[in-house]
This record gives structure tokens, C-alpha cells and sequence, in this order.
């Protein structure tokens, strides 16, 4: 690894962080423009029903309504929420309108209103009569595949969104299966979480002048552009999208929203309109997680361990629509090939329409549903084989050169053995965990269980993940960062500015990132997602930093009469290696560039294109250490550490928090968030705070997030991702502790107190018989 | 709709004008005087993101009609800077990286400035105790803990 950074590493302080806590930051909820009106959505109270007639003519008559819009003022163009669709050359499956001849969740928008306040937008929207031709609906995988079920889409016969279908598989899992000397298997189910930032889903919109520009919580601004234009049929070049700081992310802002309703309302209505959910509408509305509602695995292997063959299947609720599904059943099987050296796999994917919300990303996604079921089934087999879990997963990772997610991908870096060591230290393994069988005694029972985990730094090459990024240098040596990572909270600018300064010899102080961001101005980028704004962005902000110091160099070189090659860059100043006395200040060849009276005027303006191609895993173990009451079923999380593989850490406190928050959202996944829609009737139970729990600060156990810093051949500065990282390991750590301390091994999350009690009573019912 | 005259004092500066009977001390910060930090979420007393002081104490400005504060000295995050020079629990929340997409940022940090001047030496738990109402997403909350922590130890 290099030395002597003297920007790379710091923990210097995130730009717009000044502006965020003196509340000056803009958000689409903050904004407001001259004349803005306030749009309003209708919901639909029913799951299934075909919309017979909407009669909008009482709420048109109302005096402050400006627009209302229906299925007549929708363009009719098939487009999907799901922006990432343009990532993949056939794309992901597109089966939705603005608005539909049919609703297929409870909360779909049928109507839209924009009025010159909430109030009569709101008193408009209750006068919009619908006319609904109600239909059966259906609410799980099992029953929406029956003989008969009602039919989500007519296209889809028996609900079927996507067979199960086999994906990168390789060797003959049957065979090696009956080599095996211990097999394991089980079936799994995960929730259906929220992404749940703060703030709720929101955008404005302004149709003037024969332009679109949209004020959006995008994460992945230019696809979020081109999928408005495609929906509302008119060239993506109309259309411009500006992203002020999101409230929210975590996958959230990788699909549209409110987007479509609130372009239609400015385009009907002539001015700009703001549509802002309630958080009711948010958790209604909002895509959740990728809901990977079973996963089906078994493992088989040798007594000493040796992994022999994996089997898995993933079946995917996708809700009313295909959204993310695919991809995050993809995700889950592909994720999986990865951690351990099995010598075959066999693994398919499957989705389903269902009659609920359907299903975007969220951090972690699919990889947190098979890393949960495979991390609790290398537990079992430890346990049969009578093996240290901590050992097995030393002894059998993948490694460097190992086999990648996808083909042909291969891992370039791995310290999952040192993530392994300084957790396990700092849990304090070797008191805590007494071996397979140890007996515990008490109502509080303590346990202490592990897992691990490799992950990507950027989807390539699976997915297209270019990205531009710009530097423009004004007079006096500092420059502007022209990038689009999408403003989510991330940190990941202070992380492009280091690398910016630290390539060009100047200051932190010197770069400045562009804020609010706007594809107008910045260079196309997919955005932030899959972990990929540090890596993927990182390298090309590095890029156009070596070449705007080989554009300084050069001029100096003119200046000072040697070459440019003699010369280096250090605390803003160009000097020759040689003679470090003779140099110029960084400043003045800037001021040269832009004020020069010798007919040699060239403002530095870089631009640098990347590509990525290679796959940086980062790694991860995570320890749980629990406290499991026999007689309530609630589990306490005693301690929770993750040991996470940076490869090097940019700005390390940038680092924590994104592997903090993580955590924490990971111990939400295991312990309480779920998504609860009723089996009658398809309305969400859980659409407030109160009801869809996110940990507060008394949820907040002993946490860390440990740094471990290896390098990487591959990544800026050597680093690797962090954005999901933090997330995973919580699940399948505490139901290992859980197992470690009373004796239940539990495939369902959230583990609440009542599948606690009902696994403890099972089990004491069975050691009775 | 029936509108009645108020004066607040907002950040120290006198506010005369016609607010809805039924306004909500938010609507009229944000929306009628132009105080854009104190943010909404919720809308039901869940989240803590609206969190401004009225005579000194936290109050969740989403729940409190704004003709019942009329008169009071009321503070937004707007209000915590002395010109250019942050607060110290602002500054600490840069330092700490207490802050990642902000949104709850303005509510959290009045909510810890009602906490330290309660009890300006708090525990860790007394920390967790005193911001329990304020929900944030993104960090975790162990570098908002420490922030105040370092706060309430004397650290700028």
C-alpha cells in the first residue's frame, strides 16, 4: 500500500454535513418553488379490483384545483418503477402503467390531484368518485400458484412471474451430495422490510417552457431520468433531474415513486407541483426490500469439513409487480457462490405475483437472505462434524483468485481471516463460546454465535456501472467535483474528494463536490447502488485527477523549464524531485490556465470515464453475543461486533457510520421490522413508526463496526465497499447465539419473542417424547 | 378556515401575523416563516425529526397546535448558531460524523440541546434515555452518542 498520504485515511469531516446541521440543507421536502401547488394521491382501498369509471368532475369543480389526473391523462407507455432496468442489455421485466385499467395492491394510485394548498388538495381527492368492479385477490406464493388462483396480471399464467430457473451452477451437486458425510438442510422465510428513512417519499416537478425538471430522492439520477421520459412518452432529453439531499435511500431511491403522478399533475396543471407522502403513504407505497419470502438450501459436507455441494432455491414474492424481484432472487444465488469453496452448486430462482406492494431494493439486497440461511447451516454442519465455527470458515472461504459471483469474475483481495481474529478477540470468543452442547442453565441465557460473508464493490460485470466524473479547476487551485452519485447521506463525497486531493497533491479544503446535483450538468453515472459509489466513482475520480495533474505537470514544466516527468505535487506545491527548492505554487499554474496574457488561455476541465470490470469483495465476520428469556422469548443483544474487510478506509469515520447504520438496521431485520400486510384483505398493518418499529436509541446495544485494512489491487487508494456491508450478519450471528444459548434453531425473521416461545416449547414438548 | 392574529418569537426575532386556529406549530415555522430545518416525518409524534424548544423544552411541533404557543419564546435549529460560530453540539456532530443524510439532524440536536441543558453531564444511558424519541436510520446512533458525549465532557 502507498505511504505517506497525507489526505487518504483522515477522518476529515463530511462538506454538507455544515449545512445539514444548521438545517440549511434542501431536501424535496424543503423545497419550494414560486407558485408551487400540492398534489395529492388517491389510494386504492382495494387489493384487486378493475376501475370501472372515475368521475373527477366534483373535485374539478372545486375552486384552488389546478389539475387532476387519471388513467385518461396517462400516456399509456408500459415502464417499470425499477430505473435499473437499463443496466442489463434485456433489461428487467416492465409490467406497469401510471395508472391501469386495474389496481393490484391496497394503496395503488387511481387519481391525482394538484391544488393551490393540502387542504382543498386533500378535500379534492375525497371528491374524485371511483367506480371499482372488485376481484379476488391473492396474499402468498402458495396460494397464487394454486389451480384456479386469482390472476395478478393475464399475461402471467398461475401468477408465475418467473419460473424457477437454474443460474450459474457448476459441477454435479448429486453426486457430490452422496459423497458428502453430513448433509444439512432447511427452509427459510425473511420479512418484507422498509427501507424507512426519515424522510418520506417526495419529489416536485415543474413542466415549463417544454421541459421537465424533477426535483427527485433519486439514487441513481440519469436512469431516473430516462424512465420518466420513457413513461410519460416524450424525448429523455425534456426531461432533467435534480437531486437535492435525500432524507432517505438504502435502496429506496433505485426505484420511482411519486415521480410519474407528480409529472403528470405539472404537465396537466402548468406549474410546479409538489407531492409529498405521509409516512402512512410511504410504508403503503414505497417498493420494500426484495421480499425473498422462502429460501430453500441444503449443504453437504465431508467429515472434515471439505464443502461438497450446495443446492438452493429462491422464491421470490414480488408483489403486484416484477419491480426488483429477479434481480434480488439474482442477487441472492449469485452472492452466494462466493463465501465458501463448495465443490458444486446448484441454485435456482423463482418469482411470483402476488396481491401485495411490490418489491425494490433495499441494502443488503438478496444477499442478506442467503447469507442468513447459509450462515445457520454452516453452524449445523460444525455442530454435526463437532468443528470451531470460527475454524470452518477460516479453513474453507474462497480466496484470492477464487471464483467471483459471476463467471469468469474472480476475488482480487480477502481478509476474512483477520475479520475472523480481531472480532472473535473482541467478543471474547474463547471465554464465551464452551463448545457444541455446552449446557446453560437459568430463565437468561447467554449465547454467543458467528457468521461471515463477502460481498461486491459495484455490480460489474454483470450490470453496466459507468461512470463519469469531472473536475474543473478555477484560478486560484482549488476545484469543483462534477459527479452523480446521488446525495443520500453517504459520505461517499468526502471520500472522492480525498482521493481528489490526495492524487493532485493539494488540500481537502481545495475540492469542492457539486451540491445539489442535476443532469444537466453532471456526466451520465449510474449512481449509488450495490455498495459501488466508494470503488466504482472513487476510480474514476482518481483517473481525472492523474490527468488533471499530468495537465498541471505539463504547464509547470513549461514554466520552470524541466520535465514534466522530473516534477511532483505536495501541500499545493509543483516542485522538481531533484531540487525540491525549485518549484512553483499549484496556484499559479492555475491562475496561468485561466488568466494567461501569452495566447495560452485553457481552463483545466477533466473529464474521466470508467468502466469497472473487476470484482472487489469486501469481507465481513460478525459476532452476536445474546440473552435469550425463557419465559418471554425476548432476545437482548448483549454485544454485536462486525469485523469488516475495507480493503482501506478513505475517511474511516465515514466508514463506521456506514457499517454502524447498517448494524443497526441488521438487528431491526433479525429482532422486530417486518412488514405485516393482512391475509384478508391485503391493507398494511404496519404503516406508521409506531407499528413498523425502527431501532431507537434503546434498541441500541453494545455495537461496533471494526476496521480491517489489507488493500486491494484493484480498488482507489486500494479500498473496497462499505455502503451494505453493515447489514447482514446480525440475522445469522443471533439465531447462531440464540442456538449457542438455548438450544433453538430458528429459519424465520424477524425472530420475535412469540417464534422464540413457540421454537422453546417445541423443543421441550420434543424432549419429552 | 378561521384565522387569528399570534406573535411568536422565533430565534430571538419578533413574528406578528394571521395563523389557521387549527396550524400546527411546524406549518407555521416552516411554511409561514420560512424555517425550513425543522423538518416533518411522521406527522404523529413518532420520530422526533420536527423537535423545536418552546420556552426552553422540547417540544414535537407536529403535535402542537401553534395557537397554543403563542407568545413563546421558541428556538428552531436555525436558531442555535451565534453568525458564523456553530453551536457546540453542532460542531461536534460534524467532527463525530453524528450525521449522514441529515434529515433527523435538526430535530436530534435540539432534542440533545434540551438534554444537556437538563443534565449537561449525562451518562450513556442517561444519552439514550433523553434522545430515545428522535429516530435516525442511518448512523446507528453511536456516533450521535458520542457527540453529546464529547459535548457534555467539554469538547468543542
Amino acid at each position: 500500500m502507498q505511504e505517506e498520504l497525507r489526505v487518504v485515511g483522515k477522518r476529515v469531516p463530511v462538506k454538507e454535513n455544515f449545512d445539514k446541521v444548521q438545517g440549511k440543507a434542501d431536501y424535496c421536502a424543503t423545497i419550494t418553488l414560486p407558485g408551487m401547488l400540492v398534489g395529492k394521491l388517491l389510494h386504492s382501498p382495494h387489493a384487486h379490483a378493475r376501475v370501472v369509471s372515475v368521475d373527477t368532475s366534483r373535485a374539478e369543480g372545486l375552486q384552488g384545483v389546478k389539475a387532476v389526473v387519471t388513467k385518461k391523462d396517462d400516456p399509456r407507455k408500459i415502464f417499470t418503477w425499477n430505473v435499473m432496468t437499463y443496466q442489463l442489455p434485456d433489461g428487467e421485466p416492465q409490467d406497469q402503467y401510471i395508472f391501469d385499467d386495474v389496481v393490484r395492491y391496497v394503496g395503488e394510485p387511481v387519481a391525482a390531484v394538484a391544488a393551490v394548498n393540502e387542504e382543498i388538495a386533500k378535500k379534492a381527492v375525497d371528491l374524485i368518485e371511483v367506480e371499482y368492479d372488485v376481484l379476488p385477490a391473492v396474499f402468498s406464493v402458495e396460494d397464487a400458484v394454486k389451480k384456479g388462483a386469482p390472476r395478478v396480471h393475464d399475461t402471467a399464467e398461475n401468477n408465475i412471474g418467473a419460473p424457477p430457473t437454474p443460474v450459474f451452477c457448476y459441477g454435479d451437486v448429486e453426486k457430490d451430495f452422496s459423497e458428502s458425510d453430513t448433509i444439512v438442510e432447511g427452509v427459510f422465510s425473511t420479512s418484507k422490510q422498509s427501507q424507512a428513512g426519515l424522510e418520506n417519499a417526495g419529489c416536485v416537478a415543474e413542466w415549463r417552457n417544454g421541459r421537465l425538471t424533477v426535483w427527485s430522492q433519486a439514487q441513481l439520477p440519469h436512469m431516473t431520468k430516462r424512465m420518466i421520459a420513457q413513461a410519460l412518452d416524450i424525448p429523455e432529453s425534456t426531461v432533467r433531474v435534480i437531486q437535492p439531499f435525500a432524507g432517505t435511500g438504502f435502496g429506496a431511491g433505485t426505484d420511482l415513486c411519486p415521480e410519474p403522478y407528480a409529472c403528470l399533475l405539472t404537465m396537466k396543471a402548468g406549474a410546479p407541483v409538489k407531492v409529498a407522502l405521509t409516512r402512512s403513504e410511504d410504508l403503503r407505497m414505497r417498493f420494500t426490500r426484495e421480499h425473498i419470502v422462502r429460501v430453500e438450501m441444503k449443504m453437504g459436507v465431508k467429515k472434515d469439513g471439505t464443502p461438497m455441494a450446495l443446492k438452493a432455491k429462491y422464491t421470490g414474492d414480488a408483489g403486484a409487480y416484477m419491480g426488483k424481484i429477479l434481480s434480488g432472487c439474482g442477487v441472492a444465488l449469485a452472492s452466494n457462490i462466493t463465501e465458501y469453496e463448495f465443490k458444486s452448486m446448484y441454485q435456482e430462482i423463482e418469482a411470483i405475483y402476488t396481491h401485495h406492494l411490490a418489491c425494490g431494493a433495499m441494502r443488503g439486497f438478496g444477499g442478506m437472505q442467503s447469507t442468513f440461511a447459509r450462515e445457520i447451516l454452516v453452524d449445523e454442519v460444525c455442530e454435526k462434524i463437532g468443528m470451531n465455527p470460527i475454524e470452518f470458515r477460516k479453513k474453507y472461504h474462497r480466496g484470492v483468485g477464487g471464483l467471483g459471483w459471476f463467471p469468469d469474475t474472480k476475488i482480487s483481495s480477502c481478509g476474512l481471516d483477520a475479520c475472523l481474529d480481531v472480532g472473535a478477540e473482541r467478543i471474547g470468543w474463547k471465554g464465551k463460546w464452551q463448545g457444541w452442547g455446552a449446557k446453560k442453565e437459568g430463565i437468561r441465557r447467554r449465547g454467543v454465535g458467528v457468521a461471515a460473508m463477502g460481498w461486491l464493490s459495484g455490480a460489474q460485470p454483470m450490470l453496466l456501472e459507468h461512470t463519469n466524473a469531472t473536475l474543473k479547476f478555477n484560478s486560484d487551485g482549488t476545484c469543483t467535483l462534477i459527479g452523480s452519485p446521488g446525495l443520500l447521506g453517504q459520505g461517499v463525497l468526502a471520500a472522492h474528494c480525498q482521493i481528489a486531493a490526495e492524487v493532485l497533491g493539494i488540500d481537502y479544503d481545495d475540492v469542492r463536490p457539486l451540491t445539489p446535483q442535476d443532469t444537466d450538468i453532471t456526466g451520465f453515472d449510474i449512481g449509488t447502488h450495490a455498495s459501488r459509489g466508494c470503488y466504482c466513482i472513487g476510480r474514476a475520480v482518481e483517473k481525472a485527477a492523474q490527468q488533471a495533474r499530468e495537465l498541471f505537470l505539463e504547464r509547470a514544466s513549461k514554466k520552470l523549464g524541466v520535465a514534466a516527468d522530473a516534477l511532483d505535487i505536495k501541500e499545493r506545491r509543483i516542485f522538481c524531485k531533484d531540487d525540491p527548492e525549485k518549484g512553483i505554487e499549484f496556484r499559479e499554474i492555475a491562475q496561468d490556465t485561466i488568466y494567461s496574457f501569452g495566447k495560452d488561455c485553457r481552463q483545466i476541465t477533466v473529464n474521466a470515464t470508467i468502466e469497472p470490470t473487476e470484482f472487489a469483495p469486501p469481507w465481513q465476520a460478525g459476532f452476536a453475543e445474546v440473552e435469550v428469556d425463557t419465559e418471554t422469548g425476548v432476545v437482548e443483544v448483549i454485544k454485536m461486533i462486525i469485523a469488516h474487510d475495507i480493503g482501506r478506509a478513505i475517511n474511516p469515520t465515514v466508514v463506521e457510520g456506514q457499517l454502524e447504520g447498517g448494524q443497526l438496521q441488521g438487528i431491526g431485520f433479525a429482532l422486530f421490522e417486518d412488514i405485516i400486510i393482512s391475509s384478508e384483505n391485503g391493507v398494511n398493518l404496519t404503516d406508521s413508526f409506531n407499528k413498523y418499529k425502527i431501532a431507537s436509541m434503546l434498541d441500541c446495544p453494545d455495537h461496533e463496526a471494526l476496521l480491517v485494512e489489507l488493500g486491494d489491487p484493484t480498488g482507489p487508494f486500494s479500498a473496497k465497499s462499505c455502503g451494505e456491508s453493515g447489514i447482514f450478519l446480525q440475522a445469522p450471528a443471533i439465531a447462531n447465539a440464540i442456538y449457542d444459548a438455548v438450544g433453538i434453531r430458528l429459519r424465520d425473521v424477524p425472530m420475535t419473542p412469540e417464534r422464540v416461545l413457540a421454537a422453546l416449547k417445541n423443543k421441550s414438548s420434543t424432549q419429552t417424547n | 378556515m378561521q384565522k387569528i392574529p399570534a406573535t411568536f418569537f422565533v430565534n430571538g426575532d419578533r413574528y406578528d401575523l394571521m395563523i389557521d386556529t387549527h396550524a400546527l406549530l411546524l406549518e407555521v415555522l416552516r411554511d409561514d416563516l420560512g424555517f425550513k430545518g425543522v423538518h416533518e416525518s411522521c406527522g404523529e409524534g413518532d420520530c422526533g425529526a420536527c423537535t423545536v424548544l418552546v420556552d426552553g423544552v422540547a417540544v414535537l411541533s407536529c403535535l402542537t397546535l401553534a395557537a397554543a404557543v403563542r407568545g413563546k419564546e421558541i428556538v428552531t435549529i436555525e436558531g442555535l448558531a451565534k453568525g458564523s460560530d456553530l453551536d457546540p453540539i453542532q460542531n461536534a456532530f460534524v467532527k463525530h460524523g453524528a450525521i449522514q443524510c441529515g434529515y433527523c439532524t435538526p430535530g436530534m440536536v435540539m432534542a440533545a440541546k434540551n438534554l444537556l441543558n437538563e443534565n449537561p453531564h449525562p451518562s450513556r444511558e442517561e444519552i439514550k434515555k433523553g434522545l430515545a424519541g428522535n429516530l435516525c436510520r442511518c448512523t446507528g446512533y453511536n456516533k450521535i452518542i458520542e457527540a453529546v458525549s464529547d459535548v457534555a465532557k467539554g469538547g468543542k
